[in-house]
């Protein structure tokens, strides 16, 4: 019984307001140059409004015949995605102005990436994930060349078409692959059809993989992770915070979907061993790595790496606090590498100098605010308490040791302590080492300036009451399993 | 007299879908220009593409599974979509590549390393 229309396009709204905005956006850069100035102020309003239309509409479940799913978990991720999307656009305007690059399709781009990952979040049939996926890809290869005289730039944009669409290659394929072995693109048939014992049928377990394959390349979780540091660090840096948080949670979710129904951890011993060998390479690894790195947002992309993994330890032991551990990650993890990005944008002159290390010397008696804020998300990164990073790897922890994966808490707290290494190794350089004597002036910037204290502000209030946090990603895992 | 037209097997189909996949892959991880590259890609999103055609292709002979065919037809026609838009983003990359550097071989896009 298809839902009525009006029913569907309210459970949209947010999609739609984002959408009618990014074209109203365009019109205004090309026929009101007058208010182009505005745009990052207008799209922020946008955002505002998407997420007031999330939180006041109701969540009707099934929409638009049964391909997309819009529940509580969507309503949650959709919020997710809304407050990094407007941080992205808050730091975005001064950021592009001071590379003279500022062009309205930037935050155009950013909306219809945001929009697509949106869909990924509430997609249950096979298409709307892969147009979600695409939705949120296509753009987001615009953004990270967007300064486009700037052959660091244009070469992150290449890496990342090329690896993003040889992933999209694969999802598509294992998405064909399932719909041979099913008969259906409904993602609840599929998972049904598995979970009945289809699981060693060459056809669903080829394609399966393929799926995951595809979907790790977004997370980049080892082995799919060697075009991360690359891009982090040839993006514009408001790009790199977008792209470090938003794309990974849509994946995520997906791949949340897609456990929860097959209870992976109970599924067959090869799953087990495939997800659990990705999520301690990753951690392993991207910390390992990172510890020699000297480029600042390098650096922060072998830490997203290894974040993933524990992110993945989550989606491994399943269940609903595994589940709603996932959700407390992501929006840390938003916090942390927002707030981080937002740092190192205050921080560089220019962004197509490397950002490293040895240039932050000294800078904690000298910009305070910035270094501030970087200090705090990278101890959150860390994973000290108070922080929310804390919060994060404590819930992942503890569903990982309640559902018996013990030894994968064990690697994961092993690795946190590893990773302190490098994290510490700037707030070093911030607060240890003297000003060089040609120490950059750099203009400050208001928005840039609030997106990092807001962000900072972020981790440490949801780490001082983690109860917030926590019980809402339970509440919304309770809301759609019950 | 014609010969009766025997219709292509379904395994057959799904076998050409493999090998194309499987072209579009090696093509992406050993040519060099960009533009290869990129032809490679769309190499393996047309493969995806015939494997949708050729299972809707069975499910439609059967009568039970007659509803599911359209699924997998339908599924095509967005693919086309999408490729297209990432035909468009792929070649603005590269020309905006090119005027910079005069060159698409991507070899040369080595600044990034660690």
């Amino acid at each position: 019984m298809p839902s009525p229309i009006h029913t569907d396009l309210l459970a949209v709204a947010p999609q739609v307001i984002l959408t009618l905005a990014a074209g109203l956006l365009l019109l205004i850069e090309a026929f009101l140059p007058g208010l182009r100035r505005a745009l990052s102020e207008l799209g922020m309003l946008a955002v505002a409004g998407a997420a007031w239309a999330r939180l006041a509409l109701p969540t009707p479940g099934l929409v638009w015949s049964g391909t997309l799913r819009v529940d509580e978990l969507a309503a949650f991720v959709d919020l997710y995605i809304l407050a990094a999307l407007f941080l992205t656009l808050w730091m975005a305007g001064p950021f592009l102005r001071r590379n003279d690059s500022e062009r309205g399709e930037f935050y155009v781009l950013a909306l219809f990436a945001a929009v697509g990952a949106m869909v990924m979040a509430s997609a249950v049939n096979l298409l709307t994930v892969f147009l979600g996926l695409e939705l949120l890809s296509i753009p987001l290869y615009v953004l990270n060349a967007f300064f486009r005289r700037s052959v660091i730039s244009l070469e992150a944009g290449l890496k990342y078409f090329v690896v993003g669409a040889f992933a999209s290659a694969f999802v598509l394929y294992g998405m064909a692959l399932l719909y041979g072995a099913t008969a259906s693109t409904d993602l609840a048939v599929i998972v049904a059809v598995i979970a009945a014992g289809a699981a060693l049928d060459p056809l669903v377990a080829i394609g399966l993989a393929m799926v995951v394959a595809g979907l790790a390349f977004k997370l980049a979780v080892v082995p799919a992770h060697a075009w991360a540091p690359d891009v982090y660090q040839g993006s514009p840096t408001p790009v790199t915070a977008f792209l470090s948080v938003v794309p990974k949670g849509a994946a995520l979710i997906v791949l949340l979907r897609l456990a929860e129904g097959m209870d992976l951890a109970r599924l067959s011993a090869g799953w087990v061993v495939a997800i659990a060998g990705m999520a301690v390479a990753s951690q392993t690894l991207g910390n390992l790595i990172a510890l020699v790195q000297r480029d600042v947002k390098r650096m922060l992309a072998y830490s997203g790496i290894a974040h993933m993994g524990y992110a993945l330890v989550a989606v491994l032991v399943g269940g609903p606090d595994g589940a709603s551990a996932v959700l407390v990650y992501l929006v840390a993890y938003t916090f942390m590498n927002m707030g981080a990005f937002a740092a190192l944008a205050l921080l560089s002159e220019r962004d197509d100098r490397p950002h490293l290390i040895r240039d932050l010397e000294g800078q904690g008696y000298h910009r305070q605010l910035a270094a501030l804020t970087l200090t705090t998300c990278l101890f959150s990164l860390a994973g000290m308490p108070p922080f929310v990073g804390f919060t994060a790897k404590f819930a992942v922890f503890r569903a990982a040791v309640n559902h018996g994966f013990v030894w994968l808490a064990v690697v994961g707290v092993a690795n946190s302590l590893l990773s302190a290494a490098y994290y510490l190794r700037v707030i070093y350089a911030l607060y240890m080492k003297p000003l060089p004597e040609r120490a950059p002036e750099l203009q400050p910037s208001l928005p840039i300036a609030a997106t990092a204290t807001v962000a900072a502000l972020g981790v440490l209030a949801l780490g001082l009451y983690p109860t917030a946090l926590l019980d809402a990603a339970a509440a919304v895992i309770t809301s759609i399993t019950r | 007299m014609t010969a009766e037209l025997v219709p292509i097997p379904f395994t057959w189909v799904l076998a050409l879908s493999a090998v194309l996949f499987a072209i579009g892959t090696l093509g992406v991880m050993l040519r060099r220009n960009a533009i290869a590259i990129f032809l490679s890609l769309e190499v393996m999103l047309n493969s995806a593409n015939l494997a949708f055609a050729a299972f809707a292709y069975r499910f439609g002979a059967v009568h039970v599974a007659a509803a599911a065919a359209l699924d997998g037809q339908i599924f095509i026609f967005f693919v086309i979509a999408v490729a297209a838009a990432e035909a468009t983003v792929g070649l603005a990359l590269f020309i905006a590549l090119y005027r910079l550097r005069e060159t698409i071989d991507v070899d040369r896009f080595n600044i990034l390393r660690w």
